[in-house]
């Protein structure tokens, strides 16, 4: 089992199928408190998870407790507790923005007058300003993101359940949404489940991570760990030195020669990028000197880190592997 | 930029009970329909039929007092579907048949300009009900609140409900407090007593069957001009199936009531295709629901088929609603 402490979300095997077909294969996950990025390629279960958390969709087998509601009989109280911020592009139509949040504040039971002036703080908090007071119809792809984080907040839930909250966002608005996504878990307690295909949002948001594949949990773990060095080594960019005559490739190649022969394992990361393995920075200087014999210049070295696309390509190329 | 921005704000409010949640999807639903002009404008039409047979109930009344008026009320009784006997006791004793022809001409009232009315107006509100919420995927936003189909069900239904108690419901009971206030007669309550619970029994029955039918047009399709086409497509092909099947035993029926030998009466000729025609079928319950129901024939074959097809619609946009979580 995946644990985290302290569970907002805890699965327990989950397996949920759509006829014959496998979408959560024995699920068992515990989400603890803070921002949780869930990853995992299109079509591995994500969506479903989440709709099976929610009450959307019925599971098969298994037990799952959202807030410490049992699904399903606990299905009004996880709602009252969840704010969801759908994927797809919907809305309601024939309403205004603030008619429309006002209507899901008083779906969650929050009372007309209220209702209307916590819509009002919920639109200016997701940076809507007078369009609220045109109909959602008209509303662009980033207006309409907004409204649903709009809407996801009016009845001040716990947990907020994100999926693609960033799509159709321009960069600014997605650096301001991220933002207040954050202050939400920081300053104001509530736990988030951010389901989203860009890992930058997630390194930059998120205290944990899961990642799915096939209807699976193949990695729960804090960002702090995933981002931690798996093996010593150093991360060196070069850059042609202007005293060369020769070309950058065959610096590159040079280079590349003069390691081997020093007897370094590493691995190209892109063009001029490399991996250097089982060497500390402070031990580098046999590739001080392969640079400066290959007439290249590094221009940084600095300690080898996992990123995050890497293990994420990590844990989906092991079920590729599994599957084939 | 603001000048102060106090950020985000938690809510620590009371909320209100979980099981009006649909009430909240009625009221909304009732008010975003009553921005359609078209609805407005039918609604007002829908007014003059009842100015009309207010005008019946006031004559009628009248008659009671002035003899000369009653060959007038027995021309509107026949108007109205009347049978024989009740068009004779109209003119020989009215106050001993105002309970059989008030209850005749609510029926009629029900009956024609209002079913008329009734299609038109649902046919306004209904189809985009679902259909919408399908099509811009509305129903994610509905079922992640504490909302359970049957809730949302009921709160669309509560919506074309209201519209139709509107243009039925309404009108009738006034029809009936306008027959009282210009009576001179006060033993008319105690003659007439019963007839604002048939009303709303009748009521009842027009709403929940059409309203389901209506549902179910508007959850087949994410398009609501093809569920507006399904709902009149549904009562268009019943009543010309109906017309043609007993098209030959209606001619029949005429030709004996002119050559005097007393059958006429729209409301005794009772066919087994009547089953087929939503028109009739509902007019043929409201009809025993007022009392007027042929006694040598039974109601049950007809109180069956709404519940069937009531209970059918509903299931069919539970399933459609279901169906749309998994796509």
């Amino acid at each position: 089992m995946n644990t985290l402490d302290e569970p907002v979300l805890h699965l327990e095997n989950v397996t949920k199928f759509y006829g014959k077909r496998l979408a959560l294969d024995d699920v068992t996950l515990q989400v603890s408190p803070g921002v949780t990025g869930l990853l995992g390629p299109n079509g591995c279960g994500k969506s479903t998870m989440i709709k099976c958390l929610l009450g959307l969709l019925k599971f098969q087998q298994g037990r799952a407790r959202v807030m410490g509601h049992e699904l399903p009989q606990g299905v009004r109280s996880i709602r009252d507790a969840v704010g969801y911020v759908p994927e797809d592009d919907c809305f309601l139509a024939g309403l205004s923005g603030i008619e429309s949040t006002c209507f899901m504040a008083r779906l969650s039971g929050l009372p007309a007058i209220e209702g209307l002036r916590r819509a009002h703080e919920s639109m200016d908090y997701a940076d809507i300003g007078q369009e609220r007071y045109r109909n959602v119809e008209t509303y662009s792809t980033g207006m309409r993101q907004k409204l649903k984080f709009a809407q996801a907040i009016v009845h001040d839930p716990a947990l907020l359940i994100l999926d693609e909250p960033t799509s159709g966002l321009d960069p600014a608005q997605r650096v301001s949404l991220l933002k207040k996504i954050k202050t939400l878990a920081t300053h104001h307690n509530k736990s988030v489940l951010i389901c989203t295909h860009i890992l930058h949002d997630v390194s930059q948001i998120c205290d944990n991570v899961v990642i799915m594949a096939a209807g699976r949990i193949k990695l729960v773990d804090s960002l702090e760990n995933l981002s931690r060095p798996s093996r010593s080594g150093v991360q060196v960019r070069l850059e042609q030195n202007t005293a060369s005559a020769d070309s950058l490739d065959s610096c590159l190649q040079t280079f590349m020669a003069a390691m081997t022969r020093a007897g370094h394992e590493f691995d190209r990361q892109s063009h001029d990028a490399f991996l250097i393995h089982n060497v500390q920075p402070h031990q580098a200087d046999s590739i001080w000197r392969a640079a400066a014999d290959a007439g290249v210049t590094i221009f940084q070295l600095k300690p080898a880190k996992n990123s995050l696309e890497e293990v994420f390509l990590s844990a989906v190329r092991e079920t590729e592997h599994a599957v084939a | 930029m603001p000048l102060h921005d106090v950020g985000y704000r938690a809510w620590t409010g009371a909320t209100v009970s979980p099981w009006l949640r649909w009430w909240v999807i009625a009221t909304v639903g009732i008010r975003i329909a009553l921005r359609s002009t078209w609805l407005g404008r039918t609604l007002i039409l829908s007014a003059v039929p009842a100015i009309g047979f207010g005008v019946i109930f006031f004559v009628y009344e009248q008659s009671i007092t002035q003899p000369e008026l009653r060959q007038a009320i027995a021309n509107m009784v026949t108007v109205a579907g009347g049978t024989q006997p009740m068009i004779q006791a109209a003119i020989t004793d009215p106050v001993a048949a105002r309970h059989e022809i008030w209850s005749a001409l609510l029926l009629a009232f029900f009956r024609y300009p209002q079913t008329v009315l009734l299609l038109v107006v649902v046919g306004l509100v209904a189809p985009r009900l679902i259909s919408y919420d399908l099509r811009n995927k509305g129903y994610l936003l509905y079922f992640s609140r504490p909302i359970q189909p049957w809730e949302y069900i009921l709160g669309k239904s509560v919506i074309v409900w209201f519209f139709i108690a509107v243009i039925t419901t309404m009108p009738a009971i006034l029809l009936y407090i306008i027959g009282l206030s210009l009576s001179s007669d006060v033993t008319v309550v105690a003659a007439t007593w019963d007839l604002p619970l048939r009303v709303v029994a009748s009521s009842f029955l027009l709403m929940v069957p059409t309203t389901a039918l209506a549902l179910a047009c508007s959850a087949l399709t994410i398009e609501s001009r093809n569920a507006v086409f399904a709902w009149f497509a549904v009562w268009l092909v019943g009543w010309v199936t109906y017309g043609v099947l007993t098209s030959g035993a209606v001619i029949e029926a005429e030709q004996r009531r002119h050559r005097g030998f007393g059958v006429p009466q729209a409301y005794s000729f009772v066919s087994r295709w009547e089953l087929l025609s939503p028109y009739h079928l509902l007019g043929r319950v409201q009809q025993w629901i007022f009392g007027l129901f042929p006694e040598d024939h039974s109601v049950l074959p007809y109180l069956s088929i709404l519940l069937v097809t009531t209970v059918l619609c509903l299931l069919f946009i539970y399933r459609q609603l279901r169906a749309r979580m998994v796509a």
